[in-house]
């Protein structure tokens, strides 16, 4: 499966990624003659051809869906963060970000190592709860409710909010007891019928069901590294979330594994509103609607993804997409 | 005389440390010899003091048997006469007529006599022996110091050969652990295997009659015992299940409390708790359980049982009126908490081995920590907390002091708590401290029982072991 | 449950009824945590409250002032020791009282048995050290017996019926006069830490005990240590590693959890039967409590050993050290804290461990102090075993007061080997 790569409205990358050019100009300097149909005009200033040897793309008005990730349609918006600081102990780990997460999309969070990104993520599910001495100010709203509100139940907002993480961790019990686990202890099905549905449902919707329909009370460890993380998608999405936050869900994957994942993503984000924590750029960019750039803690700019990887406004933001650092 | 000799062979191995360092330098003759004077003079020294060592050894481990024999086969006939433990006690007594004090027992008249000549003669002998230990180590001293004198010149490797002797000392000290189990297997063996001459295997394992008796004298009638060790085994497991009853609950949930919940300053204050229970010497338990226990327990149901009687279950009112302070109910509910924090500890190990990305994984869906506890913690977890319950299990079934002095003696093959029971160490204790004669049945029916016992322990132990091995190796 | 079955407004309902239901679960799954701590925490309190409450009492101790009239008619100058000079006290005292005795001497009887029989000795002492002195009377001050000092103490009450006590209420009478005259003495129970085991409770003391365990605690120590650092120093840095090794360390660890009445069997087997070596002396229970203590302390020191980073080894190695300097130079010394205070727990251990020396001999009456390691000596946890089955009832004090001893002795060693510990310990 081919993954079309980055191409900026004006067709000018034409699916380089803009990791393999550190050259300085051509692919994202500000240029001055950007056509607003992201009409191919021809000019190729820097680009490469695309890796799969496709010829460059088609111009937007052959290929409609081009738009579709670059900056397509997103929902309201679900997560709203002002003023976010996350301390741990004495140590800050971020410094007043604020951010807004849309619904139906899927919003990458790119920096490079300990830029506090994960933390970030993990203050929507209240997971830095988990560790002692840390703490949180400043206001997330999910619509429109503060999540560290008292009388917010943090039991209750995992239901709606779930959580993939980086190494796949499935419990060590059977493929259907994993997906199984969130309705169960939530009491979210009456009947064994009714749970088997959503085992079945919730499988289905992450990709895997073809794979395990017959092995369902096989442990769930038995699977490949991508099929675990699948399951993990599976179990939670079974709770059926509003928001689902993945932290570099990918990372321990091999490519193949990872383009399906990928792709799942992409389903995913037509019911959920997704967040990603990703290292790679590239990722970021294919899979993304929104992306924000994080550096030393903060939130250095954030906007639509072709906005960030084409025509960054931070010079930070460009040293770190054409490699410079990180 | 004997006692010149270590410190004749700790000055002989300094005078060849030195004496070899000033020959190794004198004969160096220009060339640059492959090792410092100081380790030919090590080189020296160990050739000294090993084969000295060695002889030492070898006679420290030899001579009792050695003189014993000899002793024994110059004998006078009316001492021969004497039995065993008789003539052990006329030995002692011997000793003490020659230093002079006072002999412990009276003996018959033609025995008296031979009291001084035979404790001169034993006298004799000890001298001799030693003073032939401490010249055959001298001379062995002597002769190594000779060789190592021979040997020392610019070519010779001597710090690899101190090296080399430094590492056979340290694989000889190694080799003394394995040692140990071969010892404790060839002694058990040994002795268990006279008793089961004299007694069949089936009747010690299925036999349920225990009253081991063997005949002082041979026309004694109703002599023949009973060596049925199953009520004993019964006693044992009975015990075992109680103290199991006790301490796997209380101390997996002080162990998931502690990793869990507990917060610095609680962590601060139990851990050492636990620390100092476990290091409670198991005496002080038993005199616990025998003098404030046993006696508490006892009222307790004397209580009950009081109120009881006369009313429709006057029948258990009775019964619980006579339960006695040696009841199983006490040993078992002790040696739980004896163990609680074995278990604890353990199981405290176990837990902190399931990943972190499990406990994560939980909470992110929602889970609240019992939740997470007993629904993915503990599943995960579970192979290494059975072993850690079979550790504590092969504890309770060696555990000899609690039930001594807290448990009874009489062998009842019985399931209910509230009954006296015994355990097999209880017999092995019983059966082997008091005036026995060695080799009758009765005294090698301990080290029969204490060869079960070693059997069942190591068979827990190892299939406890492969458990949590198999398991940490999962995780890891 | 699909999408289109419930809405969010009539989910959230659900799940927050189930909620109040999982937090009650929640709060009694923590309580049971607690309490399983509290049961360990309060069960050591009543242990060691117990222990203190019963054993307190028998640090101090009461003493009687007699004035004995030395009959010359009743001691034999040749034979000083024989004479019964607790009979003559007795009489001397009701005469004073004027108390009128039976011609069978009952009274006088009644009353000796309050007076320990260390009066006979003392007095004994006093006539052969001056001869002149028979004739006369003399004043010495002199230990109650078991029975009257626990009457004193309130051990025995007049309450219970009389044939159940061990002082009849005559002899009670007896004591409460003499206290108002003023004739009992309370002092610290010197003869607890002083005097060997006896068999008279008010005689008996721990320091026969003491002095065996700690000549015990000294071969032990000599022997486990040095071997068993040097043989785990062999298996964790020499030793190759193939199956035999592992199987070395297997056995090792079974070794560690073999119980302890078997070490005791190999003892008696080994050590006495076939080597001959005295009963009941330190060096057959140091020698058991040495190999008892082997794995523990091979155990702990591999551990040690392997948390040295093996950078060190390497820097060593690569500056032409040779293995074994490497290892002793190097390694061995920055393993030392661990290595000690592992050392120091296993003979805390060893100190307490009963049933093997009860196989050995130890359980015999051993009543003198032992001067060197192949004299009979008794331990300190055999003597509480002893002690604890002795059938006078002053001996449950004493039992206590040696525990106590023992759980000091214990305390000070963990202390040492915690100090030493966070004194010395790296952290890499």
């Amino acid at each position: 499966m081919k993954f079309p790569f980055l191409r900026a409205p004006d067709g000018r990358f034409g699916g380089a990624d803009p990791m393999d050019a550190p050259r300085m100009g051509g692919q994202v300097l500000p240029q001055a003659r950007v056509n607003p149909n992201g009409l191919d005009d021809g000019s190729d200033e820097g680009g490469r051809a695309p890796n799969d040897g496709e010829p460059a793309l088609p111009p937007t008005t052959s290929a409609p869906l081009t738009t579709d990730r670059a900056g397509g349609p997103v929902g309201p918006t679900k997560i709203a963060a002002r003023d976010v600081s996350v301390f741990y102990g004495e140590k800050q780990a971020l410094f007043d970000v604020s951010l807004d997460i849309p619904d139906k999309a899927v919003m990458a969070l790119i920096g490079p190592s300990g830029c506090g990104k994960s933390t970030f993520l993990r203050t929507f599910n209240r997971m830095n709860d988990t560790i002692p001495g840390a703490r949180v100010t400043g206001r997330i709203e999910m619509d429109g409710e503060d999540v560290n509100a008292r009388s917010l139940d943090p039991v209750l907002l995992r239901a709606r909010v779930g959580m993939v993480f980086q190494k796949p961790n499935p419990f060590p019990k059977s493929i259907y007891e994993n997906v199984a686990y969130g309705p169960k202890i939530h009491g979210l099905t009456g009947s064994k019928s009714e749970l088997d549905g959503v085992v079945e449902t919730s499988l289905r919707r992450a990709g895997l069901w073809d794979e395990v329909a017959d092995r369902l009370h096989s442990p769930g460890t038995g699977l490949s590294g991508g099929q675990q993380q699948r399951l993990v998608i599976a179990r939670a999405i079974a709770v059926n979330p509003e928001v689902i936050l993945m932290d570099e869900p990918c990372s321990a994957l091999d490519p193949i594994a990872t383009a399906r994942i990928e792709e799942l993503i992409d389903e995913l984000r037509e019911r959920y509103c997704i967040v990603i924590v990703t290292h790679s750029m590239a990722q970021a960019a294919r899979v993304s609607q929104r992306t924000a750039f994080f550096h030393l803690g903060r939130l250095v700019e954030t906007g639509s993804t072709e906005e960030i990887f084409t025509n960054p406004r931070d010079q930070r933001t460009l040293d770190y997409i054409t490699g410079r650092f990180g | 005389m004997s006692w010149i000799v270590p410190p004749l062979l700790i000055a002989l191995a300094a005078l060849a440390f030195w004496g070899g360092r000033r020959a190794a330098a004198r004969r160096a003759e220009g060339q640059t010899p492959h090792s410092r004077p100081t380790q030919h003079g090590l080189y020296a020294m160990i050739w000294t003091a090993a084969p000295a060592l060695g002889v030492l050894i070898a006679a420290l481990t030899l001579s009792g048997a050695v003189e014993h024999r000899l002793v024994q086969a110059g004998a006078p006939e009316p001492v021969q006469r004497l039995e065993p433990f008789a003539r052990d006690a006329f030995y002692a007594d011997a000793a003490r007529a020659v230093e002079g004090r006072r002999t412990q027992q009276p003996w018959a008249a033609d025995i008296q006599p031979w009291l001084r000549a035979e404790g001169e003669r034993v006298r004799g002998i000890e001298r001799t022996l030693q003073l032939g230990a401490g010249a055959l180590a001298v001379v062995a001293a002597a002769l190594g110091a000779l060789f190592a004198f021979s040997q020392i010149r610019p070519g010779l490797r001597a710090r690899n050969r101190v090296e080399g002797w430094i590492v056979g000392l340290l694989f000889a000290c190694s080799a003394v652990a394995v040692l140990t189990t071969v010892g404790i297997i060839a002694s058990l063996l040994f002795d268990a295997t006279r008793f089961f001459s004299l007694v069949p295997l089936t009747e010690f394992l299925f036999g349920t009659q225990w009253s081991p008796q063997t005949a002082i004298r041979a026309d004694q009638v109703g002599s023949s015992g009973a060596f049925g060790a199953l009520p004993l085994f019964a006693g044992t497991f009975l015990i075992m299940l109680i103290a199991m009853a006790v301490a796997a609950p209380v101390g997996l949930f002080a162990a998931i409390y502690l990793s869990e919940y507990a917060g610095p300053a609680t962590r601060a204050i139990v851990k050492p708790v636990l620390e100092i229970l476990a290091g409670v010497p198991t005496v002080v338990y038993g005199f616990f359980a025998a003098l404030t226990v046993g006696p508490a327990f006892r009222v307790f149901f004397n209580e009950i049982g009081a109120r009881l009687v006369g009313g429709p279950l006057d029948g258990l009112g009775q019964y619980l009126l006579l339960v006695q302070n040696q009841m199983a109910l006490v040993a078992g509910a002790v040696m739980g908490i004896m163990l609680i924090p074995f278990v604890s500890s353990l199981s405290d190990d176990i837990i902190n081995a399931v990943p972190q990305s499990l406990r994560d994984g939980s909470y992110a869906m929602g889970a609240t920590k019992s939740e997470t506890v007993s629904k993915v913690l503990m599943p995960a977890a579970l192979p290494g907390v059975a072993g850690a319950l079979l550790l504590a299990m092969s504890r309770a079934i060696g555990e000899t002091m609690i039930v001594t002095m807290a448990a009874g003696l009489a062998a009842r093959l019985t399931l209910n708590p509230l009954d006296t029971v015994t355990t097999v160490t209880v017999q092995i204790v019983t059966l082997l401290t008091g005036d026995q004669e060695f080799d009758s049945a009765k005294t090698l029916s301990a080290f029969g029982l204490g060869l079960t016992l070693f059997v069942v322990t190591l068979v827990l132990n190892i299939v406890a072991q492969q458990i949590v091995q198999t398991y940490r190796q999962q995780y890891d | 449950m699909t999408d289109a079955s419930l809405d969010t407004a009539a989910r959230k309902a659900a799940m927050g009824r189930r909620l109040k239901r999982r937090y009650a679960k929640e709060r009694r799954f923590r309580l049971y945590g607690l309490l399983a701590i509290g049961v360990a925490v309060a069960f050591l309190l009543l242990l060691l409250g117990r222990i203190f409450e019963q054993g307190h009492t028998a640090f101090y101790t009461h003493s009687t002032t007699v004035q004995v009239f030395l009959d010359p008619a009743r001691i034999d100058r040749a034979y000083p020791q024989g004479a019964n000079y607790e009979q003559m006290a007795a009489e001397g005292q009701l005469a004073r009282w004027g108390v009128a005795d039976t011609p069978q001497l009952t009274e006088s009887r009644a009353l000796k048995q309050l007076y320990s029989s260390e009066l006979r000795f003392m007095a004994a002492d006093r006539v052969i050290a001056d001869p002149a002195l028979i004739g006369r009377t003399v004043t010495l001050t002199a230990p109650l017996s078991d029975d009257a000092d626990l009457y004193l103490k309130g051990e025995i009450s007049k309450a219970t019926p009389a044939a159940q006590r061990r002082l009849n209420d005559e002899q009670i009478a007896w004591l409460d006069r003499m206290k108002a005259e003023g004739l009992i003495k309370t002092h610290v129970n010197g003869a607890l830490f002083t005097r060997g085991d006896s068999s008279e409770p008010e005689l008996a003391g721990v320091l026969g005990a003491v002095v065996g365990s700690a000549l015990m605690l000294l071969v032990t120590a000599l022997l486990a240590i040095p071997i068993g650092v040097l043989a785990a120093v062999y298996l964790e840095e020499f030793a190759p590693k193939n199956r035999i090794t592992d199987l070395i360390e297997v056995n090792i660890n079974n070794l560690a959890a073999v119980p302890s009445i078997v070490y005791g069997l190999l003892g008696l087997a080994l050590f006495i039967n076939w080597m001959q070596l005295p009963r009941s002396s330190p060096l057959v229970g140091g020698l058991v409590l040495a190999l008892m203590a082997l794995p523990t302390i091979i155990i702990a020191t591999r551990s040690s050993l392997k948390a040295v980073p093996p950078s060190i080894r390497e820097a060593a190695l690569a500056l032409g050290a040779s293995k074994t300097q490497t290892v002793f130079q190097h390694v061995l010394p920055l393993a030392m804290p661990g290595v000690m205070t592992g050392a120091i727990i296993s003979m805390a251990h060893a100190l307490g461990e009963t049933a093997p020396l009860l196989l050995i001999g130890m359980i015999s009456f051993v009543p003198g102090i032992a001067a060197a390691v192949d004299e009979p000596a008794g331990a300190l946890p055999s003597l509480i075993y002893i002690w604890e089955n002795a059938s006078e009832r002053a001996f449950h004090e004493r039992t206590a007061a040696a525990i106590m001893v023992l759980l000091a002795f214990m305390i000070v060693m963990n202390a040492v080997a915690i100090v030493l510990r966070r004194r010395f310990e790296r952290r890499w």
